[in-house]
């Protein structure tokens, strides 16, 4: 199968999860979709007509007001990035480690530095973050800061997540 | 018999990337392996949200001390795209061949610590000898050994004359016969074949499955190498041949590194034949975007992903990087399984961690009481010691 047809193939294909679909250039193609459809759309972009196997990686990005989780997914030069977006508070994502592995070390990561929660990772211990790192302070939100004193100067250890 | 958990690794103060497993053992044999990273979390994604554009650029180089070429190619090709530069071709050329010199000198590193882990000291030597040659060349390049610099957004900073590319090219072929002898020794030396045959198992299912990259994929099967898969930089303009072997074991990946040597070589001479004369760089803009770009770029070790959010401004909104080690850590669990604890050192060095995390610091501990019970060195020692006593390989 060409590459230009699995590409067509999958845009058929994704109709059906009322995502939005975008166009970066000739090769990369970002699909946002909601959360709640997020393990059925691996689950048919890993399917051998579509062929999306290999996980690149996981991006997590925060957004100001929410945060965005990318899911970089790749068959030879193409890209498919799926981006589905979570609230802030109690932010929770199905762990689709059922049906990538790969996507273990890639979901604790995001976990440790943006606190977002994937139910139904075998293990979602720390992975990058100190063993003593405080609880509930994640460091790529952005409005993560260094910690000051009363006088208003950084104390220098210690990064808070600002209200 | 019980099970016992031994945890190897992280402790050292001058590594970049310390590791730490942790081993499930049933006697000799690993049941399961995990791994804990992060002792020395630079927070660089957060650092780059800090800077501008141009100091990003400094700060990639510097993810890594091996292949800081590749991140800062990745970096430098994600911003062009969202610049929308048109790079001379003569810088690209320049990009790629520094690419491909690194390539070399990391490859040939590789050899002489598997080879160092095995306890054959001698292709050691040989091995950071010929990478002494390259390492100069690259020195004569840019003026560093490490972290060339030569990268600017829209090109190239330093451009060359004839006589340098010709003192590349004679440089680079007086190593190709001392490749060959590194492929030939593999195929034929018995205590080699001995403790790299059938060792770190990883099927070729369990490769695509798991995310491996780059020789470690390659060595099981799986044809990726976005030198040919994925068009960058004049990879395109060029003849590039992916090795790819069959064996899915740890001697499946020394013959991908050791072919890829010579393959190297090859792309080298093609650089410099095909290298067209022109300017080398273009002017860039301050700010960039707003848009995002995705950049898979093929390091010596496999895919590294860069990918950039930009607002606009004068600093990316968010930048990630994948490098291409935590992509093969998984494919590493799943070789454990299975193992004996005497080819933990093999099977490590196998997928080319960056090598200062693994090869100066790992220590074995005892995980109930905390206390020292093996160091890296004395790991080695046993693993020769086993293999001397009860198969009769002489290191």
């Amino acid at each position: 199968m060409t590459e230009d047809t699995a590409l067509a193939l999958f845009e058929k294909d994704f109709q059906k999860f009322n995502g939005t679909l975008k166009r970066w250039n000739a090769r990369q193609v970002e699909l946002t979709v909601d959360a709640k459809h997020l393990l059925d759309v691996m689950n048919v972009a890993i399917t051998d007509e579509v062929h999306y196997k290999f996980l690149s990686t996981i991006v997590g990005v925060d957004l100001g007001d929410k945060l965005a989780v990318k899911y970089l997914l790749a068959h030879k030069s193409e890209m498919l990035v799926v981006t589905v977006q979570v609230p802030y508070d109690g932010p929770e994502l199905p762990s689709i480690t059922v049906v990538l592995p790969a996507a273990l070390l890639y979901e604790r990561e995001i976990h440790d530095l943006l606190g977002i929660v994937f139910t139904g990772h075998p293990n979602l211990a720390r992975l990058v973050l100190p063993d003593d790192w405080k609880d509930g302070v994640f460091p790529l939100r952005k409005n993560c800061v260094m910690e000051k004193d009363d006088a208003g100067k950084p104390t220098g250890a210690c990064l808070i997540n600002q209200a | 018999m019980s099970l016992v958990n031994i945890s190897v690794g992280p402790q050292h103060p001058a590594l970049k990337e310390p590791i730490n497993f942790t081993f499930t053992l049933d006697g000799e044999n690993i049941v399961s392996a995990d791994a804990r990273i992060g002792y020395a979390h630079r927070g660089i994604e957060k650092g780059m949200e800090r800077g501008n554009y141009v100091q990003g650029m400094f700060l990639t180089e510097r993810i890594c001390g091996i292949c800081s070429h590749a991140h800062s190619m990745a970096y430098v090709l994600g911003v062009e795209k969202l610049m929308q530069l048109e790079v001379p071709k003569r810088a690209q050329y320049i990009r790629a061949l520094l690419g491909e010199l690194e390539r070399l000198h990391s490859h040939l590193l590789w050899i002489g610590v598997a080879a160092h882990e095995v306890g054959f000291d001698t292709i050691f030597m040989y091995s950071w000898k010929d990478r002494e040659v390259v390492m100069d060349l690259l020195e004569e390049l840019s003026g560093n050994r490490v972290n060339y610099a030569v990268n600017i957004f829209g090109g190239v900073k330093r451009d060359y004359t004839k006589e340098q590319l010709d003192n590349v090219r004679a440089k680079v072929l007086s190593l190709k016969s001392r490749m060959k002898y590194y492929i030939d020794m593999a195929t034929h030396e018995p205590s080699f074949i001995a403790r790299f045959r059938d060792v770190g198992m990883l099927s070729h299912n369990k490769a695509i499955e798991l995310g491996a990259v780059g020789p470690t994929a390659r060595g099981s099967g799986v044809p990726v190498d976005h030198r040919v898969t994925d068009t960058f930089l004049i990879y395109d303009e060029l003849k590039v041949n992916m090795i790819v072997e069959e064996g899915c074991d740890a001697m499946a990946r020394y013959d991908v590194h050791a072919r890829e040597l010579l393959e190297a070589v090859k792309i080298i001479e093609q650089i410099l034949d095909q290298i067209p004369e022109g300017p080398i760089s273009v002017k860039y803009p301050r700010k960039v975007g707003p848009g995002e770009s995705i950049t898979r770029y093929e390091a010596p070790r496999g895919e590294d992903v860069h990918y950039l959010m930009a607002d606009g401004s004068d600093k990316p909104f968010r930048y990630k990087v994948r490098a291409p080690t935590l992509a093969n850590i998984p494919a590493v669990l799943e070789m454990f399984k299975n193992s004996h604890m005497a080819d933990i050192p093999v099977i490590i060095a196998s997928i080319d961690p960056c090598i200062s995390c693994t090869d100066r610091a790992v220590l074995l501990a005892d995980v109930y009481t905390g206390k020292p019970a093996m160091s890296w060195k004395e790991l080695v020692a046993y693993s020769n010691r086993y293999y001397a006593e009860n198969h009769g390989i002489k290191g």
